[in-house]
């Protein structure tokens, strides 16, 4: 599988078409579910996936390590999410929040749901909260991490998340009733 | 709140973490479209870069290996010029501007009564303030005068007519003396040539296999090709040219009258003859 990789990363460094495709089938799957988390809508994760790639094949010259690889394309397609989110965002005033005592779905409402009807509802948040909730709570970016990373205050990204929190139990409360709610 | 943070931040991560989702296929296709028109910007890059390349390459091997010859081919020239009857033209022109000149000894003759004719013109001075030796004037002044001939024919007057410049002065001149008139002709000298070709280009293939019939859905396609080319001739018989040409061949595929797409192949021609 590995040597298969390297193989692959070689041929597509050489620019072989067949290659750059099967690599694309490779990850596409993947690739595609995260960008539909950092985007509002299937058309925007399309934009971040052609996007995405083309960086991809562009660089790919800087993948020494073929097993390095995978991890090297999520890390790019998340830098193109943040580059969109940055281009399209308006800027909005976000209070420095206090902490909002919510009624907590809890993990039992959120295995409900199912990952399309999660994401469904991740797309539904602005996109600073969509943003801030997918490096924290899926890519395990700290607020340090994320301020630096979107040039915001570790307080704002705080708050950003929690909103964010608040707006998917919401949503959620909204979708199942209270019955899961305890 | 911090460790329900954390509970959620796993099990959203082991949910989503690996979440997938089949983009359509026309993602790949801008994809793949825009992969080939980055591909072809760098084929015209390393096209124009090769093209430079090439030309700068023809010209410094010409220059290397057939630059020095350049001037003994000249000599050579200008030698068979000379051998062709230039040099009897040269003195005989000479001659004439000699002959049309006055005698050296005319001209002493006439010095020397005009010399004694001041003489006899002029007062009688005082013994001490004569010049005590007549004889000896005389001779100083034909000296002078041989001296300012010789001057004369050393150092001509600086003339305007440039035909007079082109003669050489003596024989032994004439193997080295350079023409100036062999400068313009190397100006004119076609040895190295730049150009470029453009030309119509029909391609076709015929395709016939044993027992079967041809191909009958494909035609040929007219196309271009065009190049830029350098060429040396070394003599009248023998010449050299390399250059780098671009072809665009391929054949039509479809029903009669009715091109379905076209088969298109881009070729990048090094030629050399």
């Amino acid at each position: 599988m590995a040597e298969k990789l390297d193989i692959l990363l070689k041929e597509c460094k050489r620019g072989k078409s067949r290659s750059q495709e099967e690599l694309y089938r490779r990850f596409a799957s993947a690739m595609y579910g995260l960008c539909l988390q950092y985007a509002s809508n299937e058309e925007d994760a399309q934009d971040i996936m052609q996007e995405g790639f083309i960086k991809v094949f562009a660089k790919l010259d800087q993948v020494k390590n073929p097993a390095a690889l995978p991890g090297w394309i999520r890390r790019v397609m998340i830098n193109t999410a943040l580059e969109k989110y940055r281009s399209q965002v308006i800027l909005q005033r976000v209070d420095e929040v206090r902490e909002e005592h919510q009624e907590d779905a809890g993990n039992e409402a959120l295995d409900r749901l199912s990952c399309d009807e999660l994401v469904g509802l991740i797309q539904t948040l602005t996109p600073r909260y969509r943003v801030v909730f997918n490096l924290y709570a899926i890519e395990g970016f700290t607020h340090q991490e994320i301020s630096e990373e979107l040039g915001i205050s570790i307080g704002t990204s705080k708050s950003n998340l929690s909103r964010a929190r608040g707006v998917l139990q919401e949503k959620i409360k909204t979708m199942y009733g209270s019955a899961i709610v305890r | 709140m911090s460790d329900q943070t954390d509970m959620e931040k796993g099990f959203l991560k082991e949910k989503l973490g690996n979440y997938r989702a089949d983009p359509p296929e026309k993602v790949w296709d801008s994809i793949s479209a825009q992969i080939d028109n980055g591909s072809k910007r760098r084929g015209m890059y390393i096209l124009l870069l090769a093209t430079a390349a090439s030309i700068a390459l023809a010209i410094t091997l010409g220059v290397h290996f057939f630059g020095p010859d350049l001037p003994q081919e000249q000599s050579r020239m200008e030698e068979s010029r000379v051998e062709e009857g230039a040099p009897e033209m040269a003195i005989q022109e000479e001659s004439k501007q000699l002959e049309m000149e006055e005698p050296v000894e005319a001209k002493l003759a006439v010095t020397i009564q005009q010399a004694e004719k001041e003489e006899a013109d002029t007062p009688v001075l005082p013994e001490k303030e004569q010049n005590p030796d007549p004889i000896g004037s005389i001779e100083t002044l034909i000296e002078t005068e041989l001296a300012n001939e010789a001057d004369a024919v050393v150092d001509p007057e600086p003339t305007s007519d440039p035909m007079v410049l082109l003669l050489p002065d003596t024989a032994d001149e004439l193997s080295t003396d350079p023409f100036p008139i062999i400068e313009q002709d190397k100006k004119r000298d076609p040895r190295w040539m730049v150009g470029a070709a453009v030309s119509p280009l029909y391609s076709y293939r015929d395709a016939e296999a044993v027992d079967k019939p041809s191909n009958q859905a494909e035609s040929g396609m007219l196309s271009y090709s065009t190049g830029v080319q350098v060429s040396y001739r070394r003599n009248s018989r023998l010449s050299f040219e390399t250059g780098i040409y671009y072809n665009k061949t391929g054949i039509a595929i479809g029903a009669p009258g009715i091109k379905v797409f076209s088969q298109r192949r881009d070729a990048l021609v090094f030629g050399a003859g």
